[in-house]
Order: C-alpha cells, then structure tokens, then sequence
C-alpha cells in the first residue's frame, strides 16, 4: 500500500526550536515597552525615549546581533500593526531608527576585541536612532531647515538616556548572567 | 486549592492594571477639514476641525448643496423666484409670500431701519443703472446720466415700501427692485454654518470671499483672522475670535470699474445714488453674519464722520473703518482687539459704542 | 562576589566615545542655532509712513530723515545704509544686515530698519479681506 501522507506527519507542523521561543519571549517584552511609550508626548510622531531598545541591546550583547535584529524588526512591525500605525509616518520613523541602530550596532560589535562595554552600545545606537529618524522626517515629512533646530537638543537628550540605559542593561546582565532558557 | 498571589504577581497586576488605564486615556490627535469650492459667485473656503473626516465630509457636501440653492434662488437678475417676485412687487397688487425670499425679506428689513436706509437693498433698479447688477463687469463703459440718478432719487424705493400681511405681500413703489447683492452672502453663511451645527460640528470656518464666520476655535487656541489691507495684497492686521463671531469686510476694492482714470465702485449711497467715496474699507466683528453684512456695508457709505451713529442704532460692537486718506477709525473694544502687524500712525479712536 | 561599581561599567572605548559625542553634540548647538535669514525690512522715518520691503528683491530707496536722506540698498536677502545726512556715518559702517530681528539705524536722522520674517510662524487660519 502506498504510503499516504497526512495533515499529522511531522512536516506539516512547524517546530519551535529554543531559540524562536528566545525571539518569540523577547519580542513580547520589547512589545510591551514600545506600546507603552507610544503614549509619550513628543515633539515629532514617532520619536520617544527608546526604551524598546534596551531590549534589542540586552538580546544583542547575550545573544548576538542576528537574534537582536530579529527581535527589533518583530517588535516596530508588530507594534506598529497593534497600533493601527503600520505604514504610517510613524511606523517609517521607527523603522528607519531602529535599522540605522541595528547597522551600528552590528558594525560596533564585530570590532575585533568587543572594545564598547553595554554603555558605549546604547550610546551608539541611541544617537543613530535619533540621527536617522529626524533625517528621515526631513526627507519625508517636513523638509524645512528649521528641523535641525531640534537636533542638538535631541542628540543631547539620546546621549543621557544612551548612557543611562547602557548603565541599566549592564545592571540587569550582571543579574540575570546566571540564568539560562531551557 | 486555590493558590494565593505572591507579592509580585500582585505587583505585576497592579502595573498592568495601570498601564491598560494610562494607555486608555489616550486621546485623538485634532483633525483638520479643509475644502475650498467656487460657489455663489466667489471663493468658499469651508474649514473644519476636531470632526471625524467621514462626518466633516458629509456636512461639506450638505452646505454646497446649500450655496447652490441658494445662489440660485436669490440671484437677483435669474429667472427665479426673486425675479417672479420683483415682477409682483412692482404692480403694487398682493401675492403670497415666497417662503424661499421671505428670511431675506424679513431681515434687512430691520435691519435697513436700524442702519437709518444706508443698507437698503430695495435699490436694484439704480444698482442697474450702474451695471453693478451683471457677474461680469467687462460691458460697463461708464457712470450714468446724471438725470437718470435724479429721476431714480425722487421716488426712493426703501424696504417699507413691502408690506406683508398675514400671508400675502405687496409693494407701494413701482421702482423697488430688490439687489440683495452681497447681503446674500452674510444670511447664506449664517444658513450653512446652523446646517453644519446640525451635524454636530462645533468648530469650523465657512470664508465666502473674505467674509466669514467662525463657531468654536482652533483645537485648543482661538481661530487666528488676518485682515488685509484695501491697497496692498498683504496682512495689516489679525484678529483672534472665539465662540461664534463673524467677521466682514466692505471695499472699495471689491466690484468697480475705471473711467476716464475715475474709479466707481459698487457700494452705492441711497442719498445721492452716487458709489460713497469717504471710504476705502470697513471691517466689522459681530456674531450673526447677515448683521455684519449688512453693518459693514452700511458703515461704509455712512463715512468717517457718521459711522459711530450707525454702529450704535445697529448695535454693533467692533468696527475698523479706513477712510479715504488712510487714517484708521476704530472704537476703543476694536482697537483691544485688534493687531497690526506693522505699527499705524493714523489711528483715530472714537468714543465706546 | 565583590561589588563591580560604577566604574567598571564603562570601559576605555565608552569613555572616549562618550567625551567625543559630547564635543560633537556642542558643536552641533554651535551650528543649527545660527538665526533664521529675514524676509523683508521694515523702515520707520519721522517723515514718512512706516513701510516694508521686500529683501529677496533688489532695490534702493531714499528715505527722508530728520537731518536730510538716507539710502539703502537692497541685494540677495541683505540691507544696508548707503548714504546719510549725519556725520559720523555709524549707520554706513555696520554694515550688511540680514538676520531676523536685527536693527540698523541713523539715529541722527532718525531712520531705523528692522529686519523680520514673513508670518508663516503665525500663520492664519482665513483671511478676511
């Protein structure tokens, strides 16, 4: 009798492996937090503390950038279809910070010798974020000189929270250094 | 067995019962309706904001219906009911109101008296005479005979010359004519921003030409009005309104032609029959767009020197009058009012209205 | 396990990225926060009516002062006193003017010019004409 495949052999189903339940667990996280800050004021659509990015650095430093990248690019396309902003001005400013990060960070990462600890990462990718959105805004959304005004304050306030939240990741690895996803 | 809550999962509840809360109180950002369409013979500007974009749209689409009709109904020279109805009114005979014209009728009948016969749009046949009466002035090549102006002023025609009982009309001059010319305006502005109120919409713009009205503010600041100057293209002046104002403006600018390098405008003194030459511009801040039309109009051929007396028996409150010359009239309430952008030397303040 | 500290957090590469991004950001405030060019110049004399002209065209006028005439010349979004009935000639020597908000006088002869820009800042919602 000729062998009949069935809605139940094991091609069918899609395996999990350990590390798409990493993605899929810190993606959630990183979720959570960008909904959150999407309630922020802020002077441009789209622009916030980027405290989602404390998420992608954590991923990036315990787990390498390909997994960051995944979990970054998860979190804005899933965040922005949850707020109805897929698409949206808000949605390309996200995107276009959060890939500019990724690139420096990855381009920071593979220096021979890992010479930025957890601070100068976030540092790095803070600025870049926040380079490239207010870039993007100029190209797509305002083209008007006058919104380079905002960049030094913002390029201000990116190195604060950049620092500060290099601090922090590098608390929470220290603390969570012993633990282990099975 | 139940299980009881730990002190953190009752701390991660309370943080995600605070966080559902916080992310409920977010609000909509302010949405803005703009629409600009040629209707009733000039530039409509409809504006509307903190509405649904589906809503706004439908209330648009309702108020052009509205100039249309309107346009229709009280052009002054069309074959419709205002012609039928000046048709009658000249053969002295009674016939039953129209109720398309009746509002129309109504208020600037009142209001003619309290302007003291200066708004008076029982003057068409003279308005003819002028050429002012056609949408294209290219044909007008000149003033008429004075003879004609004379002939015209020895049986005035005024609003009281209609007398309406109960249900029927008649008038008592053979030379009325009505021309409510841009009266139309300030009552047609006043029909759709009510029609708009109706669909709920509490802050909007209707400009028709420059003359608008504005109910509600702009989000969370007053609507912010530029005024211009008679001579030149550029903003002298804004002014910041709020709540339900409408703001008119009567030029000298507005309908003319030129002469022999005389300029005549359109904006005829019932008193001579003549276009009022004091004045160069007036601008009026009231709440009911038909006054303010009418007021602004009236205010105009009163001049510099009665404009105070005719704002009183009219009951308005803000006027701005730019003489001939250039000096700048204006009540004390105005002059609070207003901001030039550049300072004015020639200010004169009356005395309070 | 001892305590790291603050210290240890940062490593050479941080500290040095940190003072760079800190001089590069100053720098930044130095540069975008030149003012803004004007659009046009508003003239006041004693003997005329206050007017404004436009700096994108180029033009020369003469305004009367209280001791005689001043000109000034218009070209490329800039203005400056050319000629004046006082003695001194401060009014000359100043120079090109451009920037928003600035002020340039003959205070001998009474004529001053303010440089502003167009209300695009306030802008408005109708026009009333």
């Amino acid at each position: 009798m000729p062998s009949t495949s069935s809605m139940h052999d094991s091609n069918w189903q899609i395996k999990t492996g350990r590390e798409d339940k990493l993605i899929a667990g810190f993606a959630a996280l990183a979720i959570s937090i960008h909904l959150l800050e999407s309630t922020l004021p802020s002077p441009l659509p789209g622009i916030k503390p980027g405290l989602a990015n404390l998420v992608t650095l954590y991923v990036l430093i315990r787990h390498g950038w390909q997994m960051a990248a995944n979990v970054t690019l998860l979190r804005i396309i899933a965040a922005s279809l949850l707020l109805g902003s897929f698409l949206s001005p808000t949605f390309a400013l996200s995107l276009a910070g959060a890939l500019a990060s990724l690139v420096i960070l990855g381009l920071a990462w593979h220096i021979p010798g890992k010479p930025f600890g957890p601070v100068g990462l976030s540092i790095l990718a803070a600025l870049s974020h926040i380079t490239a959105q207010i870039v993007t805004a100029y190209w797509l959304f305002i083209p008007h000189a006058s919104l380079f005004n905002l960049l030094p304050i913002l390029l201000t306030t990116a190195l604060i929270s950049g620092t500060l939240g290099g601090i922090l990741v590098s608390r929470i690895i220290d603390r969570t250094r012993s633990l282990t996803m099975s | 067995m139940t299980k009881r809550f730990s002190l953190a999962q009752r701390l991660n509840l309370v943080i995600a019962l605070c966080s559902l809360l916080y992310l409920s109180a977010c609000s909509k950002p302010v949405t803005e309706f703009h629409e600009t369409v040629f209707t009733m013979g000039t530039l409509v500007e409809v504006t509307i904001v903190g509405e649904d974009e589906l809503l706004a749209e439908q209330a648009y689409i309702a108020i052009l219906d509205d100039f249309n009709y309107m346009h229709n109904t009280w052009h002054p020279w069309q074959r419709n009911a205002l012609q039928r109805i000046n048709s009658l009114l000249q053969t002295g005979a009674p016939f039953s109101l129209a109720p398309s014209i009746l509002p129309l009728i109504e208020k600037s009948q009142v209001l003619s008296e309290q302007s003291q016969g200066l708004f008076n749009p029982a003057i068409g046949q003279l308005i003819k005479l002028w050429g002012f009466h056609q949408d294209n002035l290219d044909d007008v090549f000149g003033p008429p005979e004075d003879s004609e102006i004379q002939t015209f002023l020895k049986t005035l025609p005024r609003m009281s010359d209609i007398k309406i009982k109960n249900l029927s009309m008649s008038g008592t001059n053979t030379n009325i004519q009505l021309d409510f010319g841009g009266f139309a305006k300030g009552v047609a502005v006043d029909a759709t921003i009510e029609h708009l109120q109706e669909f709920g919409i509490k802050n909007a713009i209707i400009n028709a030409g420059g003359d608008l009205r504005a109910i509600g503010q702009h989000g969370d600041r007053p609507w912010r009005i530029g005024i211009r100057d008679p001579r030149m293209d550029d903003v002298i002046a804004s002014v910041d309104i709020k709540g339900d104002e409408s703001v008119f403006t009567s030029g000298d600018y507005e309908r003319f032609f030129e002469t022999d390098g005389k300029r005549y405008h359109h904006i005829i003194d019932p008193r001579t029959g003549y276009p009022a030459n004091k004045t160069r511009s007036v601008t009026v801040i009231h709440s009911n767009a038909a006054t303010a039309d009418a007021a602004a109009t009236a205010l105009f051929i009163a001049g510099p020197e009665q404009w105070q007396e005719i704002a009183r028996s009219m009951g308005i409150k803000y006027v701005m009058l730019i003489a001939d010359n250039g000096d700048i009239h204006m009540n004390p309430a105005m002059a609070e009012r207003i901001q030039f952008v550049t300072e004015q030397k020639n200010i004169m303040l009356s005395q309070t209205l | 396990m001892t305590n790291p500290g603050l210290q240890s957090i940062f490593t050479l590469a941080d500290k040095i990225l940190f003072l760079f991004c800190s001089i590069l950001i100053s720098y930044c405030y130095y540069f975008f926060w030149q003012s803004t060019p004007a659009a046009y110049a508003i003239i006041k004399s004693p003997h005329q009516d206050t007017y404004r002209i436009d700096l994108q065209t180029s033009q020369t006028h003469q305004v009367k002062g209280a001791l005689g005439t001043s000109t000034i010349e218009v070209t490329q979004g800039q203005v400056r006193f050319t000629a004046s009935a006082c003695q001194n000639k401060l009014c000359i020597k100043s120079g090109w003017h451009q920037h928003n908000g600035a002020v340039a006088a003959c205070l001998p002869n009474r004529v001053s010019i303010q440089l502003a820009s167009t209300h695009s800042e306030t802008s408005y919602d109708a026009i009333n004409f």
